[in-house]
C-alpha cells in the first residue's frame, strides 16, 4: 500500500511552557482585545527577533462578525489567518480580536493603534489602544492554558492568585471548559481555584494590568502511560456458537 | 458402442486432481481507503490435501483442501485525529459577545502510524467444492476468442511456473472438473490475532506520545490509546471480528479463492488432455526394414479421436470416444 509519509512534529512549547505573562504572547497564551469604537486599527505583530506582519482591523456597525481569531505563528499562511488578502479583518462594534502564537518560541509583541480619518500611517498622531508589552487594557481578557500539573502563582498589580493545575483520574477529559477569573481593583476573584490540565483560564481584566502566571510547584503525573495497559477490545460476552 | 473406452479409478483420479493441487500457488495484494484509516494486504498461498469422492449422480466432489498461507501480512494504517488542548467558550455580560478560545494542538498535523504485521500462523481455512465433468474441445487452427481471455485472472495471480498450461499446438480433447457449488471456510481470526494487531497499533500510537505527565495528559485528552483505535478503526465490539469483516468482505478475499478454484479447475486447468489426433506410436527411426540396414524414418501412427465423452459414477470416471476418419 502507498501513503503519504507525512513528518509529524510534537509542539514542545506546549509541554515546556511554565511561565506565561501578557507582556510576551507564547504558545498557549491568548491575547483578546476589544475593538468598542468603529474605525480602522493598524495591527502591528512584532516577534521578539523579527517583525510578522502589520494587520488592518476595520470595525464597522454594519459586520455582524463578533470575533476573529489570529494566530501570529500563521499570520502568513492561508490556514491561520482569517484576514483577506490585503490583510483586512472586518468586525463588528465591540467586537473581539483574539491574538495567539499556536506554535514556536519566543514571545510576540502586539501594538494596536487606532488610526485618524484620512491618514494612513500609525506614527505620533494616532491613539495606541494596545501595546502588551506595556499591559492588558481594562476590558481586555487575557487566556493562558496550562498544561502541566501542579502549583501556579497569578499576579498582576499587588494582586495574587493560587491555581492548582490536576490531571484528571481516571477519565477523559474535555479540554473545551475554560474557567474565568475576574481582575478587579481589588484583586483577583476568586482568589484559587482548581482546574484540569488541558483547559484555559481566562482573565478578564476590568483594570490596567501586566498579567504573569507561572509554576511554583510541579506535580508529576501518575505515569500510567508506562504501566499496563487496559485492555478495551476484549468483550465481557463469550462469543456466540 | 464406442471404439475406445478408458475406466479410471477413484484413485487414479485423486491422484491426478492432486498433482494439480499440489502445483497451485497464488499471490495477490490490494489496500482500500476507508478514511480515517486504511487497510491493505499481502497474501501469498498454496493447496494442500484434499480428498476426492465420485457420486453416483454424476458428480464428482473434491473435499477439504487445505488453504495455506505462506505470507499474510495485513497492514493498517490509521490518522491519528487531532490532540488539542485549550478551546471552548466564555460567556460575558452584554454587550459583550461570548468569546471562544482557540485550540492549541500538540503535532504540528495529523500523525500516521502504519502496522504491517504476518498473521501466516495464524489462519486456516479449508475449500470443498462439488463439481461435474465438463468436456471442451480446443480447436488449434480456430482464431483466440477477441476481447476476453478467461484465464487472465489466474495468469495475474499464480505464482510460480507449470500450472497453466500453454496454448496446445495441435486440436485437443480436455476434461475439466468443473465446480458448480464451492465452500470456502470464512476467515475467522483468533483472539490471538486481535491481541496482536492490538499489540502493534497500540506500540505504535504510544510511540508518537512523550512519557511522563505528558502522556497522561494526552492520554486523558483521547480517552486511552485503545479507545482512541477503537474510534479511528470504528469497531463495533473485537477486533479479531472486524478483522474477519474485513477480509471477508471489504478486501472480497472469499470471492477471489471461490474464483481461484472456479477457474482453475473449470476452465484453464484440464485435469485429463488428450491431443486430436491422438499418436498411439511416435515417430521413430529404425534400421530393421531395409535389408541393407539404412536407417529409416517411420511417421508417427495418430488416430483421430471423435465424440469423446466421460461419464462418472461412485466407483470410476469412464472416458469413451471413436477412432474417426
Amino acid at each position: 500500500m502507498t501513503r503519504d509519509d507525512r513528518q509529524v512534529t510534537l509542539n514542545r512549547a506546549v509541554f515546556t511552557q511554565t511561565a506565561f505573562e501578557s507582556r510576551a504572547l507564547t504558545v498557549l497564551t491568548t491575547l483578546f482585545h476589544r475593538f468598542p469604537r468603529p474605525g480602522r486599527y493598524r495591527v502591528h505583530v512584532q516577534h521578539e527577533s523579527r517583525p510578522v506582519r502589520d494587520l488592518t482591523v476595520v470595525v464597522d456597525e454594519r459586520s455582524t462578525r463578533l470575533q476573529a481569531n489570529l494566530d501570529l505563528a500563521n499570520l502568513h499562511e492561508e490556514k491561520g489567518c482569517c484576514c483577506d488578502a490585503e490583510g483586512d479583518v472586518e468586525l463588528a462594534v465591540n467586537g473581539v480580536v483574539g491574538l495567539y502564537p499556536s506554535t514556536g518560541v519566543g514571545g510576540y509583541g502586539v501594538t494596536v493603534t487606532r488610526l485618524t480619518e484620512g491618514e494612513g500611517r500609525a506614527d505620533g498622531g494616532h491613539e495606541v489602544v494596545l501595546d502588551n508589552r506595556k499591559g492588558v487594557p481594562a476590558g481586555d481578557l487575557f487566556a493562558v492554558v496550562l498544561t502541566r500539573p501542579g502549583s501556579y502563582v497569578l499576579a498582576a498589580r499587588n494582586a495574587r492568585s493560587e491555581v492548582r493545575v490536576t490531571l484528571p483520574r481516571g477519565e477523559r477529559v474535555r479540554t473545551d471548559e475554560p474557567s474565568l477569573v475576574v481582575l478587579t481593583s481589588d484583586g483577583f476573584a476568586p482568589r484559587s481555584l482548581e482546574l484540569l490540565a488541558g483547559r484555559a483560564l481566562v482573565i478578564a481584566c476590568d483594570v490596567d494590568a501586566d498579567l504573569r502566571i507561572e509554576l511554583v510547584r510541579a506535580e508529576e503525573g501518575e505515569g500510567r502511560g508506562a504501566g499496563p495497559r487496559r485492555r478495551t477490545f476484549r468483550a465481557a460476552r463469550p462469543r456466540e456458537g | 458402442m464406442a471404439h475406445l473406452t478408458v475406466a479410471l479409478s477413484e484413485n487414479v483420479l485423486r491422484t491426478s486432481v492432486a498433482l494439480l493441487v499440489g502445483a497451485v500457488r497464488w499471490e495477490k495484494q490490494g489496500a482500500k481507503d476507508f478514511g480515517a484509516f486504511s487497510a491493505g494486504y499481502h497474501v501469498k498461498g498454496h493447496l494442500e490435501g484434499g480428498g476426492v469422492d465420485l457420486g453416483s449422480d454424476g458428480s464428482i466432489e473434491v473435499k477439504e483442501l487445505d488453504v495455506k498461507w505462506d505470507r499474510f501480512q495485513v497492514t493498517l494504517g490509521l490518522d491519528v485525529p487531532e490532540i488539542c488542548v485549550g478551546g471552548g467558550c466564555i460567556d460575558l455580560p452584554w454587550p459583550l459577545p461570548d468569546i471562544c478560545l482557540p485550540r492549541i494542538c500538540v503535532f504540528s498535523g495529523d500523525p500516521d502510524i502504519s502496522i504491517s504485521p504476518d498473521l501466516a500462523a495464524f489462519v486456516a481455512q479449508e475449500i470443498s467444492f462439488t463439481g461435474r465433468i465438463k468436456v471442451r474441445y480446443f480447436d488449434a487452427g480456430a482464431p483466440p476468442p477477441p476481447g476476453f481471455d478467461p484465464c487472465s485472472f489466474l495468469a495475474q495471480v499464480l505464482s510460480g511456473t507449470g500450472v497453466l498450461p500453454p496454448t496446445p499446438t495441435t486440436n485437443q480433447w480436455q476434461v475439466f472438473v468443473d465446480p458448480q457449488s464451492i465452500d470456502v471456510d470464512l476467515f475467522d481470526f483468533a483472539d490471538i490475532v486481535g491481541d496482536i494487531v492490538e499489540d502493534a497499533l497500540t506500540a505504535a500510537v504510544e510511540a508518537l506520545i512523550p512519557g511522563g505527565w505528558v502522556r497522561d495528559l494526552i492520554l486523558a485528552i483521547v480517552g486511552g490509546v485503545a479507545d482512541l483505535i477503537r474510534f479511528v478503526l470504528d469497531i463495533p465490539d473485537e477486533i479479531d471480528e472486524w478483522l474477519s469483516d474485513l477480509f471477508n468482505v471489504s478486501f472480497g478475499l472469499l470471492d477471489f479463492l471461490a474464483q481461484l478454484v472456479a477457474e482453475l479447475f473449470g476452465s484453464c486447468v484440464p485435469v485429463y488432455r488428450i491431443d486430436d489426433p491422438f499418436e498411439v506410436l511416435p515417430a521413430k527411426v529404425t534400421t530393421s526394414v531395409l535389408l541393407s540396414g539404412a536407417p529409416v524414418t517411420l511417421v508417427p501412427v495418430e488416430v483421430p479421436v471423435r465424440g469423446l465423452s466421460v461419464t462418472v459414477n461412485d466407483v470410476e470416471l469412464v472416458v469413451q470416444a471413436d477412432v474417426g476418419a
